[in-house]
């Protein structure tokens, strides 16, 4: 009874995510499974509202999370920030997943990106983005900058405002959207570079 | 400047380059875009290298657009986290069940939903599928869950959930199509005006209440689940996340086996803040909902917004709903903040006071609007215009009640049928005398109703106690169908749903449901039993149809009182007949001119006054009954029950003529009023007119098969038609029924007596007495036994013990005259004999016909006696 998808969903979370931001690793492991069950079944039933477009709100999904995860127990400003932090880094990894998934499963090798719509300010500024590319690009971002790694997660990947994210990594409105922009631009130019953009 | 991370590294590597980069690149970022450059140089100074990276840092940043702007997620297609694969949708045209599908709707919380037909009736519905990963069989419990309790609610402002069906092993939910708007649209579209927007208001108001007075939360109100009709009213949809209300075990038992607790449905922007917190759905988080959704139809806009719903969700937390323009009426916006309280105990608690809040809103703002005007001048017309409403309302809701669910074919009349007791779906048990009550009253109608055979409410009881099915009753008491229903009210309204259900093969033939004002309840049971009369393709009776038509209206507290009395009724205690007596008392002083009170009044003066119950001297409550029989007469001079229980007081009161055509009366109006029956047994019997006694008798028995009183009667005629070994067996059949019921252990100890079997005859005799409580009824028929068993002491001292309870309880005279009797002591037998000949008896009537103590049946004065009784 040792492997982690046997975990009784009980666990608390808020303990876990309390031993995760004090150093251990493990913690994270053992929170992940955990969230992504309950994320899996959130976003299986928003996409089921009638929504119609057959898309998630990354965000509401993420909120909705930390509520049943952790808002029952013991809602503080600390835990709330950290869940964050991990429901980000989660929600990173299950799109890159299922973007290499996706990647894998179309026409052999053929397609080099995955390609995604991105509707600009205007309706002819589309771009095409691929998600695997950015997250090799945060990768290397990563080396350099790990505190710009969480700010894209919790902007790009679980939707967060300028302002949320300022809460869950403590620090100023102003400096996050500034960070923010140069985060961008550095990963705009990095998969500009290598043809991904 | 920046605030942090602008200090360079004396050792360089590439977290010290980078810090050096961002710094210059953030400073830049302060200034405006064409003095960035020469500000860049200016900062990088020595080093061309840091210089290029941030220009081409900020040239991407120029160039970047709306890169990353928007979240990834939005943009993979819901896919990504899915784990539901697409449900194969249904094309146009394609069949399901009865159901022709139309067009694809939307998808829905459980599934997709669809436009559809049925096929023969050509009728438009919608179709909520379940999706076929949730179609485990915890889904499916709690959709047909859902969908039951969905199914009783019918109301102008609910989509009416029709039915539920299965196809190819998938459950899916038939509900009314509305076509129109989503309220949310029209919103958008338009601010209602003020008066409009109170009146929508209202009547989800009113939906509302009339859902969660029978156990039904919405969970999910918002001004997108509601549809405007094309006759412009709020319809809401989607009780899809409606639940049962928890009761407090079940909730802290079950709480996670019924449905996740807390688990968050609804949404966001129309969810009360202890739901937000993950706390459980409730009437007032719904009068929450309610409040946002009033909100928005006077304001246009959302009382608690947030760019996110990060935001949303702090403001509905913690945060007042955003001001009202000044236009709304302040008692609007107090009442809109007042369901929008934070703390659900300072919201209304219920949706009705929410919705008479509103109506006293509009009524005050209506009248500023049209200021006396038209209520001066024209109140005339406007009185007209309502009536006209009123009418046209009351036509549409009975075109609604008419409906019939589906009918499929009755190959042969239906000669018996068994009413079973309504369910009590109130989910509160003290209105169970109300089902039961309207079960009585509908076992009467339909056996008034036409030639069939119709079984009575007590049998049909005792039937249903056991059975799994309605079929197996049915069959249980040998009718051709059975009828099997559930009675819900709220507030004003009375629900009943009815099925018709084929015996043999439990076949659903006909089901429907019927709906009025708990003042329109008689015309709601002659709905009834006017649907079920055509459903069995049966013939009225003459005078039926013109009964059926001539329903009038009772207010709803005065048949609230008759049904409690019937309850009472029903189980004939002395002390019960002294409730329902109370109930009906009531009943008529509220309302003198409802007729079953009155006979239902004459029946428990009639009951009272007999020897077994004691209740009172039958000299004083019979002339009582014959008033009350009378004024129900006159009321209703159709009423089988009124003239049976004046046949019955006519009986004791020697006019024995008078009483044969009364109970002849009450068999032709009513052929299965088993009582009826009963009652015109004994007077036969008491006329000495055996085989017709024993014909009525048997027919009552057929009528109401496990009825005590019913087979009491017939063993005790037999008995005294001289059959007495069918007697003793017809007594132990009754026994066998319920051993602890003493008036046929009495009865019995007679009719053993008579064939010689003395020691069981005292044992019968001994456990009538422990059964009744050592009554004096039962210890002088005990006497009696003993006495005619030769035991002298035993039958003088039971004798005594009853005379000793004289103070406290009815001694009836005829009885201490048939212990002295038997003890062949006829003076003092005669003394009391005239004594309750005096007191008019009613047993003086059973005198003549006995064939016991023939030492007293000789002596001149007993004859003389026997001559006076009837004026013939």
């Amino acid at each position: 009874m040792t492997a982690d998808g046997d975990r009784s969903p009980d666990v608390d979370v808020s303990v876990l995510l309390a031993r995760w931001s004090g150093g251990d690793r493990d913690a994270l492991d053992q929170l992940m499974p955990l969230i992504y069950t309950e994320c899996r079944r959130i976003a299986a039933r928003q996409l089921a509202a009638e929504r119609g477009d057959h898309t998630l709100d990354p965000t509401a999904l993420v909120h909705e999370l930390y509520l049943r995860l952790i808002g029952q127990r013991s809602a503080t400003w600390e835990n709330r920030a950290q869940f964050f932090a991990v429901a980000a880094r989660l929600m990173r990894r299950i799109l890159v997943d299922h973007a290499r998934a996706h990647h894998a499963g179309k026409r052999g090798g053929d397609a080099l990106f995955v390609s995604l719509r991105v509707a600009g300010d205007t309706p002819t500024d589309a771009h095409a983005v691929d998600v695997m590319a950015i997250d090799a690009a945060l990768e290397r971002l990563g080396a350099l900058d790990p505190e710009q790694v969480r700010i894209v997660e919790l902007r790009y990947f679980a939707g967060l405002t300028v302002e949320e994210t300022a809460q869950v990594v403590g620090r100023s409105a102003r400096t996050v959207k500034r960070e923010w922009q140069l985060a961008r631009a550095w990963l705009y130019r990095e998969l500009r570079e290598n043809g991904d953009a | 400047m920046p605030d942090e991370g602008g200090r360079s590294d004396s050792t360089p590597g590439p977290n010290a380059r980078w810090a050096r980069v961002k710094a210059v690149f953030l400073d830049a970022l302060e200034l405006p875009a064409n003095e960035r450059a020469t500000f860049v140089q200016t900062a990088a100074g020595e080093d061309p290298a840091l210089r290029r990276e941030v220009e081409s840092l900020l040239a991407n940043d120029a160039e970047a657009g709306s890169f990353c702007e928007i979240p990834a997620a939005a943009f993979l297609g819901g896919d990504a986290l899915a784990v539901v694969p697409a449900s194969p949708k249904l094309a146009p045209r394609e069949r399901i069940g009865d159901y022709e599908i139309v067009q694809f709707i939307a998808v829905g919380g459980m599934g997709e939903v669809y436009r559809a037909r049925h096929v023969l009736i050509e009728r438009d519905v919608a179709i909520k599928m379940v999706r076929p990963d949730l179609a485990d069989d915890a889904a499916r419990r709690r959709l047909l869950r859902e969908a039951r309790h969905a199914a009783l609610l019918s109301h102008p402002n609910i989509c009416t959930v029709h039915d539920v069906h299965v196809a190819n092993g998938a459950p899916f939910i038939v509900m009314a199509y509305v076509d129109g708007p989503p309220l949310s649209e029209v919103i958008r579209r338009a601010v209602p005006p003020l008066r409009d927007a109170i009146g929508y208001g209202a009547q989800v108001a009113d939906a509302l209440a009339y859902a969660h007075a029978h156990g039904i939360i919405h969970r999910d109100l918002k001004s997108a689940n509601v549809v405007m009709s094309a006759a412009g009213q709020p319809i809401v949809l989607d009780f899809g996340l409606a639940r049962e209300l928890p009761d407090g075990a079940v909730a802290q038992s079950q709480g996670s086996t019924l449905t996740a607790a807390g688990e968050l449905a609804g949404t966001l922007s129309h969810m009360a803040p202890e739901v937000l917190r993950g706390g459980r759905a409730d009437v007032r988080s719904d009068i929450w909902s309610l409040g946002i959704l009033l909100y928005e139809l006077v304001t246009g806009a959302l009382p608690f917004r947030g760019r996110t719903p990060f935001e949303t969700s702090a403001a509905i937390l913690g945060e007042p709903p955003a001001p009202m323009p000044r236009r709304v009426p302040l008692a609007l916006r107090l009442l809109i903040e007042r369901c929008l309280a934070k703390d659900p105990d300072a919201r209304y608690q219920r949706a009705d006071a929410v919705r008479d809040a509103l109506d006293r809103v509009r009524r005050r703002h209506g009248a500023l609007l049209v200021a006396g005007l038209l209520l001066s001048v024209h109140r005339r017309t406007i009185a007209v215009a309502l009536a006209a409403v009123l009418l046209f309302g009351v036509l549409v809701a009975g075109a609604v009640e008419l409906r019939a669910r589906f009918n499929t074919a009755l190959s042969e009349p239906v000669s018996t049928l068994a009413f079973l007791p309504l369910g009590n779906a109130t989910g509160d048990p003290r209105a169970g005398y109300y089902a039961d009550g309207i079960t009585d009253a509908l076992t009467t109608e339909l056996g008034a109703a036409g030639d069939m055979r119709v079984l009575s409410r007590s049998s049909a009881t005792r039937a249903a106690a056991g059975a799994n099915s309605s079929a197996a009753v049915g069959r249980a008491l040998g009718t051709d169908v059975v009828v099997a229903g559930r009675l819900l009210r709220w507030g004003k309204r009375v629900v009943v749903a009815v099925q018709l259900v084929h015996s043999a093969d439990g076949r659903v033939i006909w089901s429907d449901r019927f709906e009025r004002d708990g003042s329109e309840v008689l015309a709601l049971e002659a709905d009834i039993v006017r649907e079920l009369t055509r459903a069995m393709r049966m013939t009225l009776r003459p005078g039926a149809r013109e009964r059926i038509a001539a329903v009038r209206a009772v207010s709803p507290a005065v048949y609230e009182e008759y049904l409690k009395g019937r309850y009472e009724w029903n189980k004939r205690t002395q002390a019960s007949l002294q409730a329902a007596i109370r109930h009906y008392t009531r009943a008529i002083e509220l309302d003198p001119t409802y007729a079953p009170a009155h006979a239902a009044l004459a029946d428990c003066f009639n009951q009272l006054g007999t020897v077994l119950l004691g209740g009172g001297s039958p000299q004083s409550l019979r002339p009582r009954a014959a008033a009350e029989a009378m004024e129900a007469l006159r009321m209703d001079p159709s009423s089988a029950e009124a003239h049976a229980a004046l046949g019955y007081v006519l009986h004791y009161d020697w006019r024995f003529g008078d009483s044969e055509q009364e109970f002849r009366r009450a068999v032709e109006l009513n052929p299965s009023y088993s009582m009826g029956r009963i009652w015109y047994a004994n007077l036969l019997m008491s006329r000495q007119r055996m085989p017709e006694a024993l014909a009525q008798v048997f027919a009552a028995r057929e009528l109401d098969p496990f009825s005590l009183i019913v087979n009491t009667n017939v063993g005790w005629i037999l008995d005294r038609a001289g059959r007495h070994d069918d007697a003793i067996a017809q007594f132990e059949r009754t026994l066998a029924l319920d051993s602890n019921y003493a008036q046929a252990r009495w009865r019995l100890a007679d009719a053993l007596l008579h064939v010689g079997r003395t020691p069981e005859a005292i044992a019968e005799g001994q456990r009538a007495v422990a059964l009744s409580d050592s009554a004096p009824l039962s210890l002088l028929l005990l006497a009696s036994v003993e006495a005619r068993a030769g035991q002298r002491v035993a039958a003088m001292r039971l004798l005594r013990d009853a005379r000793a309870r004289a103070g406290t309880q009815y001694l009836p005279a005829a009885s201490v005259g048939g212990v002295f009797a038997a003890l062949g002591e006829i003076d003092s037998a005669m003394v009391w004999i005239a004594k309750s000949f005096a007191e008019r008896s009613n047993s003086i009537v059973y005198l003549a016909g006995g064939t016991d103590n023939p030492a007293l049946r000789r002596d001149r004065r007993f004859q003389a006696l026997l001559a006076r009784v009837g004026p013939e």
